[in-house]
């Protein structure tokens, strides 16, 4: 018979689902993506409708239903932090207290009510042992050591273990309030950003400043030899405030209160970012280092959201003596739902390992009729191509004529990146793209990067790297002689957040890649992700045609067909409507 | 009639019960953080959040093996 188990990840953020088919990984997807509600951290049930749907099953026919993290154990953390946080916790025990009584307890209960499902078939995974599966059991790695690190999970905000085989164990912890994802956040906080979502700016930010308050910041934590730290916790508000992260205390001995949201960013919060963004480096390596030491291996496989830190990451190649790096490219709670399924499925079940994550295409596709269907439906001038072929060098030719390009193909992306599917793509070698970009679409701030994506074979003529990074979690040098070639993918530092595009993986996107080079020159495009700034990427045609509508895209190529015409009354109608979400089953 | 003369009597009392009922648990979750929190918060010697910095050594705490038995996964905790 079929084995089938189901990953859920929700509650805190990014909620998700996935799905296991006799251990192999057949669909996943995050919830933002449907409902259109960023970093929906609700119950996942279209993501799990989608799985279903994925496999043609129905709920009934899934054995297993494994849920991201125990909850009792949770609860526990947030009792004991109240009472250790009295009377300052008042806030937090109001808002938790209820909610968890209420039915978050009792977990089991209510994912069997939400599914409609016997409660016998729930399981649960420990947060930072789903994030640890989710990291080596869909490695290529027989044998590594494993890291962990976010905000937190139950008590443990990072984990050190070790994996072989189908076995895996966690031996170290550092339990929360002490956690590297919250400092981060703090940083996030204090440079005036949003807290769970603009973590990426700091890391554009900081090769803009030098490193000139190191010694300030470090005041913030207590680091060891090992990489072992604790918080001082005088500067931090989080763990008795919902809604603030720091406290006056944290500006002052930094020398200048929190950014307010709309100051400038002077050269004193962009040194702040680079200072911050350094000592967490640092205490990365550090730990990586230990880990080095201690289970003898060259291996390294990372999960949780610090892990989408790619700075970091490059770092730790650089510094240690880890050769060979495999990081969960959904690391964020998204991808603890994999985690869970696979911990279930091969430490519970004690089943062998047969899959390797090979790619993040996950999510949902839609076939060519389906595709005419939607740009029918809103009268839309589109030209329809019979070959890939003539599809791809037409995509080529228009992106070598510094067009701006939606590009919408296959199965949508698991994960916070865009890799080629669900991507707004450009020329890199124009020096005006970026600002191109960010008054036509993106909307974004100056300062952050665009990411380049380069054919496989060809990525170490222009980027200083001799391993792949399929996801876009690693930031090698561009090479010398290319940084001017290519002014639109490479950052301030002379670094790229690179994309390799492998052939056997996504074919079409290393076709147009390929492509591109004859009519450009380069293998190298740039890839952003499909949306606009404050919006989830985009998932359906509807979703595609209404941001191609709503902002400057030049063309967009969705499935075999190519639209460089719009509507300006339909425009118009899309803008002041400002239609994001098209009509679709609500998430509960 | 009756139904009649009962039916937004009942509706009203179910909006009553909405209306009241945030404001009562608000009440509940005041009583027991303010009279029962502080008796556990205040019987407590340990350091139950490790806030406190140390010379030397390490922070690594050892991690005690997850069940991941069937059985240990079915649990909550
Ligand atoms: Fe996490």
């Amino acid at each position: 018979m079929t084995e089938y188990i189901l990953g859920i990840a929700c509650y805190y953020h990014d909620a998700a689902a996935c799905l296991l088919k006799d251990g192999e990984l057949i669909a996943a997807a995050e919830e933002e993506r449907f409902n259109r509600k960023k970093h929906y951290s609700g119950f996942p049930h279209l993501s799990i409708k989608y799985c279903l749907e994925e496999a043609d099953i129905d709920i009934k026919d899934v054995q297993y239903i494994v849920y991201y993290e125990k909850p009792f154990i949770k609860f526990n953390r947030i009792l004991e932090t109240s009472i250790a946080q009295w009377p300052k916790s008042f806030g937090v025990f109001r808002r938790a207290i209820p909610m968890w009584l209420k039915g978050r307890l009792d977990m089991r209960k209510h994912i069997s009510k939400e599914l409609k499902i016997e409660p016998s078939r729930v399981y649960f995974s420990e947060h930072h042992l789903s994030h640890s599966a989710s990291a080596f059991f869909l490695s290529p790695f027989k044998e590594a050591a494993i890291l962990t690190e976010d905000g937190v999970g139950e008590w443990a905000t990072t984990t050190l273990g070790h994996g072989k085989d189908n076995k895996m164990i966690i031996d170290r912890e550092i339990q929360f309030p002490h956690s590297l994802g919250l400092l981060y956040s703090a940083l996030t906080a204090y440079l005036g950003f949003r807290v769970n979502d603009a973590e990426w700016k700091v890391m554009g930010l900081a090769p803009y400043g030098e490193p000139k308050y190191v010694d300030r910041f470090s005041k913030l934590v207590d680091v060891k030899d090992d990489g072992s730290f604790r918080l001082n916790m005088k500067y931090f508000s989080y763990i008795h405030s919902h809604k603030y992260t720091i406290n006056r205390k944290f500006g002052e001995l930094l020398g200048r209160p929190m950014r307010k949201k709309d100051e400038e960013i002077d050269e004193f919060y962009t040194d702040m970012a680079s200072s911050g963004q350094k000592v967490v480096e640092d205490i990365i390596v550090k730990i990586a280092d230990f880990m080095h030491k201690t289970y003898k291996t060259d291996t390294l496989v990372i999960a949780g959201g610090v892990g989408l830190n790619s700075v970091a990451n490059w770092r730790i190649l650089e510094k240690t003596g880890f050769k060979n790096i495999f990081i969960q490219p959904a690391a964020g709670d998204s991808g603890a739902a994999l985690g869970a399924a696979f911990a279930f499925y091969h430490l519970a079940l004690g089943k062998p390992r047969k899959y390797e994550m090979k790619h993040a295409l996950l999510g949902p596709s839609y076939t060519d009729k389906q595709i005419k269907e939607t740009l029918d439906s809103y009268d839309a001038k589109y030209t329809e191509y019979k070959n890939d072929k003539e599809l791809i060098d037409a995509t080529a030719k228009m992106l070598a004529e510094d067009k701006v390009i939606g590009w919408f193909q296959g199965r949508m992306e698991f994960g916070p990146r865009a890799l080629g599917n669900r991507s707004i793509l450009a020329n890199p070698q124009n020096p005006k793209m970026k600002e191109i970009l960010n008054s036509k679409v993106k909307f974004r701030e100056k300062f952050r990067p665009f990411a380049p994506s380069v054919l496989k074979e060809k990525t170490s003529k222009y980027f200083d790297i001799d391993i792949d990074a399929p996801y876009m979690l690693l930031i090698p040098q561009v090479r010398k002689e290319w940084q001017k070639k290519l002014p639109a993918i490479t950052h301030v530092d002379g670094t790229a957040r690179l994309q390799t595009v492998d052939k056997e993986t996504n074919p079409k996107y290393h076709a147009l890649l390929s492509s591109f080079e004859k009519k450009a020159g380069v293998p190298v495009v740039l890839n952003t992700s499909f949306n606009v700034r404050g919006e989830p990427i985009v998932c359906t045609p509807e979703d595609a045609y209404s941001c191609y509508m709503r902002t400057g895209i030049d063309a967009l190529v969705v499935g075999n067909c190519i639209l460089t015409e719009k509507n300006q009354e339909q425009v118009e109608n899309f803008k002041e409507l400002n239609i994001v979400y098209i009509k679709r089953d609500e998430g509960r | 009639m009756l139904k009649k003369i009962f039916s937004p009597l009942w509706k009203g009392y179910l909006a009553f019960g909405h209306f009241m009922a945030p404001k009562i648990t608000f009440l509940l979750v005041s009583i027991i953080y303010f009279i029962f929190v502080p008796i556990f918060s205040l019987i407590r010697f340990t350091d139950p959040l490790k806030m406190k910095l140390q010379e030397g050594g390490s922070y690594w705490l050892e991690k005690k093996p997850i069940d991941t038995s069937i059985n240990g996964m079915k649990r909550l905790y």
